[in-house]
C-alpha cells in the first residue's frame, strides 16, 4: 500500500497560471541597499562538491537532536552505514559548523538564548570542548570557520547593550580574539563566502533577553538586514533590507558564485496588517535583493515562517522548509520561479547531498527524506525512520574521513533505519 | 502475557461491555496502542466520514432546491433554497476542523478553499463577490459548473452562493421578495447560482470519494491509508490533534464568528456544528466503544480530561449565549488544550519544530 506522491512539480505552464490566478500578488523586487558596487564573487564555498570522494571518506548528515534536556545532543547519521549516533551536549543545539582542518570535529551551538556551545570530536564521540560566552552574551544557534580553521565566528548578543555581534575565537586556545558588531541586533546566522574572506550575516533584528526566555523586546522597533562584513576587520561592507520591516531574517545559504538565499519569519504580531509577506529572497552580488513573492497560495501555508534554507548549487534550486506548515517548497535562484514543493510532517531540517543529487529533509519524528534535486520527487527507496532520535531545526550535510569510527563503542544506542 | 495480548484483550473486553448495558466502556478501556488505534478507526467512521456525507448530501440538496426554484421563483422556494444554503453551511462546519487528506491534498489548489475562501488566511472576499457576481451578470458567458471551475476560489464556494441567495446583486438587499423578484427579472441569477452549486457538489463528492474510494487518484482510499499511518511523515492521532488544534487558532485569530455568514447570520450555527464534531472527536459517539478523552480518564489524566470536558461546555455556553468574545476565548483555550493536555495525556509528541521554532 502506498501513499500517492505528495510533492508537487510545477511546469512551466502551471507556473504561469498560477501567476496569472492570483490576483493583488505581491511585488516581485525591491529593496534598500547600500555600497552595492562591493561585488562578491568567488569560485567556491563550503558547499560539497560533486568529485570522487577520497577513500575513506563518508558524507554525514549531522543535526542537532533530541525532545528533552536528558537527550539533547549533537546527532549524525551515514546513509552510507545506514548507522546513526549521537553526543550528549546537555544543552539543545540548534546549527553546527564543521572544522575544515580538523573534519572530524564539529562544533554546536546552543540555541538562542543560550550561553553555551560545544566542540565534538565524532570519531570519539565524545565533546571535547565546553565554552560559554562572555558575560553579558548570549549565542543565536550559528557559527562558522574561517577558511584555515584557524578562526571561528558565531554571531551572538551583548544583551546588557542591546547589540549584534560577531564574536571571533581562536581555534587553538578558544579565546576570544575579536568582537565586532553586526552592524544590527539580533544576528542569527552567518556564513564564509565564496571568497573565503567576506562573512554574510542574518541580522534578524529582534532584541531579546535571557531573563525573558523568546520575548521579544522591540517588535516596534525591530530592524533587520543582511550584512556583508570583512572576516578579518569586522568592516561592513554592505548592509541590505527587505520592504518589510517585519520580516525577520533568520537564515541564508550561499552558493560557490555568491548568490545568497535568504528565509524569514515574520513578527505578525508587530504588523498592522494581514497581507501576505513573501519569506524568502535571492541576493546576488552587486544586485538588489529579489523577493520570491509567488506563487501566494505557497507563500501562505508556509504560515509566515521559514526554518531553514539550503541551495542545490548543480540545479540552481534553493529549498526552504517551513515545519508551521508541515512543506518544503523549492524556487529557481535565477528565474525566481516556483519549481515544486513536498509536504512532510514537522520538516525542518534541510541539506543537500554532498553529491548535489539530492534534497535531504529531516523532521522531529527521527525521519529522513531524500528527494531528487532535478525532479524534486521523493525517492521512497531511500527514506530512513530513527524511530528513538528528533532531529532538530537544522541538518547539514558533511565530510568526514574515517566515518565508521564514529560509530565504534556507540555512546549511544544506534536504532536500525 | 505480551503487551499486544494484553492490549486486544482490553479492546476485546471494551467490546463487550458496551454490548451488554450499553454503557460506554471508556472507563475500563486503557491506554494502549491498540486502544488509540481504535478509538481513531472509530472517530473516522463515526465521525469524520459521516461528516463529509452530510455535507455532499446538502450539496445535492441545494442544487436540486435550485432547479426547483429557478423553474418557478416564489418567496417560498427562496425560504427553501436559503435553509439548504445554511445545512450546507452548517456541514462544512463538521468537516473542516479535519483538515487533511481529501480535503486538502494539494499545497497550491486544495478543495477546502474552493468551499471555504475565508479559510485560508481569514481574508472577507464579500465586496470582491459583489463586484465579480455584477459582472457576470452584466457578462454573455455561460454560467454553468465548467464555468466556475476556471475560477480562482476568490469568486466560489460558500460565500458567493451566500452573496447570490440572500441578497440582490443590484442593491445588496435582503428582502426575500427583493431577491426573488431579482431571480425572475434577471434569469441569469438562476445560471450563476446553479453554476456555484454544480461547482460545490464536485468539491464534495471529491471529498468523499476521496475518503471511501481512491485518494488522490490512487488505489487506495484515504481512510485505508490513515488508518495504516501512511502519511506524510506522521500519525493519525498528530494528524487528528493538529488539524483540530489549527482549526481552533483559526476561529480565535480570525474572529471567524464575526466574519462567516454573516448575510445569512448562520455563524453561530456553525461554530456549533465545529463544536459538536469536535467533542465526537473526543468523546466518541454512541456507536463508539473507546475513546480519546475516555482513554485520558483511565490513564491517570482525569484532570485533563475534565478540563478540556469544561472548556467545550464554556464554549457552548458562549455560542447559546451568542457572545463571540467568549467564544473566541473558549477557542483559544481549546486550541492550548490540543497543544499540551491532550497530547501529553495520550503520550503523543506534536513535534518539538512545530511547537517551538526558530
Amino acid at each position: 500500500m502506498k501513499l500517492p506522491e505528495q510533492a508537487g512539480v510545477v511546469p512551466s505552464s502551471q507556473r504561469r497560471r498560477l501567476l496569472q490566478m492570483i490576483p493583488g500578488g505581491l511585488v516581485a523586487a525591491a529593496v534598500v541597499g547600500a555600497n552595492p558596487a562591493r561585488a562578491l564573487t568567488s569560485a567556491t564555498n563550503s558547499h560539497n562538491t560533486t568529485t570522487a570522494l577520497p577513500a575513506g571518506w563518508h558524507e554525514a548528515w549531522v543535526s542537532a537532536e533530541g525532545s528533552d534536556a536528558e537527550h539533547f545532543g549533537l546527532g549524525w547519521i551515514s546513509p552510507d552505514l545506514q548507522q546513526a549516533n549521537s553526543v550528549l551536549a546537555g544543552f539543545r543545539g540548534h546549527g553546527m559548523a564543521q572544522n575544515p582542518q580538523q573534519p572530524a570535529q564539529v562544533v554546536m551551538f546552543s540555541r538562542a538564548p543560550g550561553r553555551e556551545l560545544v566542540v565534538v570530536d565524532i570519531h570519539k564521540q565524545s565533546v571535547l570542548k565546553r565554552i560559554d560566552c562572555q558575560p553579558g552574551y548570549h549565542l543565536a544557534g550559528h557559527g562558522c570557520f574561517s577558511a584555515d580553521g584557524r578562526l571561528l565566528y558565531s554571531v551572538e548578543s551583548n544583551y546588557e547593550k542591546g547589540s549584534g555581534q560577531v564574536v571571533v575565537r581562536d581555534t587553538s586556545s578558544w579565546a576570544i580574539v575579536a568582537d565586532y558588531s553586526s552592524g544590527g541586533i539580533g544576528p542569527h546566522e552567518v556564513r564564509l563566502m565564496p571568497d573565503q574572506q567576506t562573512l554574510v550575516i542574518a541580522n534578524g533584528g529582534l532584541l531579546t533577553h535571557p531573563d525573558r526566555k523568546e520575548e521579544v523586546l522591540n517588535l516596534d522597533s525591530m530592524d533587520s538586514s543582511l550584512v556583508y562584513m570583512n572576516g578579518a576587520t569586522g568592516e561592513i561592507l554592505s548592509q541590505w533590507r527587505l520592504p518589510e520591516s517585519k520580516a525577520s531574517i533568520r537564515h541564508l545559504d550561499v552558493a560557490p558564485d555568491g548568490t545568497v538565499a535568504i528565509a524569514t519569519q515574520v513578527q505578525r504580531a508587530a504588523m498592522h496588517n494581514n497581507d501576505l509577506v513573501a519569506l524568502g529572497a535571492i541576493h546576488k552580488p552587486g544586485q538588489p535583493l529579489q523577493l520570491l513573492a509567488e506563487p501566494s497560495m505557497v507563500l501562505a501555508q508556509f504560515d509566515d515562517y521559514m526554518g531553514s534554507v539550503v541551495i542545490n548549487a548543480r540545479e540552481r534550486v534553493a529549498g526552504f522548509s517551513s515545519p508551521r506548515g508541515n512543506l518544503v517548497a523549492f524556487w529557481n535562484i535565477d528565474s525566481l520561479e516556483l519549481a515544486g514543493y513536498y509536504r512532510f510532517h514537522d520538516v525542518c531540517g534541510l541539506a543537500c547531498s554532498r553529491d548535489q543529487k539530492h534534497f535531504v529533509l529531516s523532521n522531529s519524528a527521527g525521519e529522513v527524506r531524500l528527494l531528487d534535486a532535478a525532479s524534486l520527487k521523493e525517492n521512497r527507496t531511500l527514506r530512513m525512520s530513527w524511530n528513538d532520535r528528533h532531529w532538530d531545526n537544522h541538518m547539514n550535510s558533511l565530510l568526514v574521513p574515517d566515518l565508521h569510527l564514529s560509530f565504534r563503542a556507540a555512546a549511544n544506542p544506534v536504532t536500525s533505519a | 502475557m505480551n503487551k499486544l495480548l494484553l492490549s486486544s484483550l482490553c479492546v476485546a473486553a471494551v467490546g463487550w461491555l458496551a454490548g451488554c448495558d450499553g454503557t460506554r466502556p471508556n472507563d475500563v478501556a486503557s491506554l494502549t496502542q491498540e486502544s488509540l488505534d481504535l478509538a481513531i478507526e472509530q472517530v473516522v467512521d463515526n465521525t469524520i466520514i459521516p461528516a463529509t456525507n452530510d455535507f455532499l448530501s446538502a450539496s445535492q440538496d441545494l442544487s436540486g432546491s435550485l432547479e426547483e426554484f429557478c423553474a418557478a421563483p416564489d418567496r417560498a422556494g427562496l425560504e427553501t433554497l436559503q435553509e439548504r444554503w445554511k445545512t450546507l453551511a452548517t456541514n462544512w462546519y463538521g468537516v473542516l476542523p479535519f483538515n487533511f487528506g481529501p480535503v486538502n491534498d494539494d499545497v497550491v489548489f486544495p478543495a477546502y478553499l474552493y468551499i471555504d475562501s475565508y479559510r485560508l488566511r481569514g481574508t472577507n472576499y464579500t465586496e470582491t463577490v459583489r463586484t465579480e457576481i455584477d459582472n457576470l451578470l452584466a457578462s454573455s458567458d455561460e454560467l454553468n459548473t465548467t464555468y466556475f471551475e476556471g475560477k480562482t476560489f476568490q469568486y466560489v464556494g460558500l460565500l458567493a452562493l451566500e452573496v447570490a441567495l440572500f441578497e440582490t446583486a443590484a442593491s445588496q438587499n435582503s428582502n426575500l421578495d427583493a431577491v426573488v423578484a431579482e431571480f425572475v427579472s434577471t434569469p441569469r441569477k438562476c445560471e450563476l447560482a446553479s453554476g456555484l452549486a454544480g461547482l460545490m457538489e464536485e468539491k464534495a463528492q471529491y471529498i468523499v470519494d476521496g475518503w471511501n474510494t481512491s485518494y488522490l487518484e490512487g488505489e487506495s482510499s484515504y481512510r485505508t491509508l490513515f488508518l495504516a499511518g501512511d502519511l506524510d511523515g506522521s500519525t493519525p492521532l498528530v494528524v487528528l490533534i493538529t488539524s483540530v488544534q489549527e482549526y481552533l487558532d483559526y476561529l480565535d485569530a480570525r474572529d471567524t464568528v464575526n466574519n462567516v455568514a454573516q448575510l445569512s447570520a448562520n455563524n453561530w450555527a456553525q461554530m456549533s456544528k465545529g463544536i459538536d464534531v469536535i467533542e465526537e472527536l473526543l468523546e466518541g459517539t454512541d456507536a463508539s466503544t473507546v475513546s480519546l478523552l475516555g482513554l485520558m480518564d483511565n490513564s491517570g489524566n482525569g484532570t485533563n480530561a475534565d478540563t478540556v470536558r469544561a472548556n467545550i461546555a464554556a464554549a457552548r455556553e458562549a455560542i447559546a449565549d451568542q457572545d463571540s468574545v467568549s467564544f473566541n476565548s473558549m477557542a483559544a483555550a481549546l486550541d492550548g488544550n490540543c497543544k499540551r493536555e491532550i497530547p501529553d495525556s495520550l503520550d503523543v509528541s506534536l513535534g518539538i519544530n512545530f511547537t517551538d521554532g526558530d
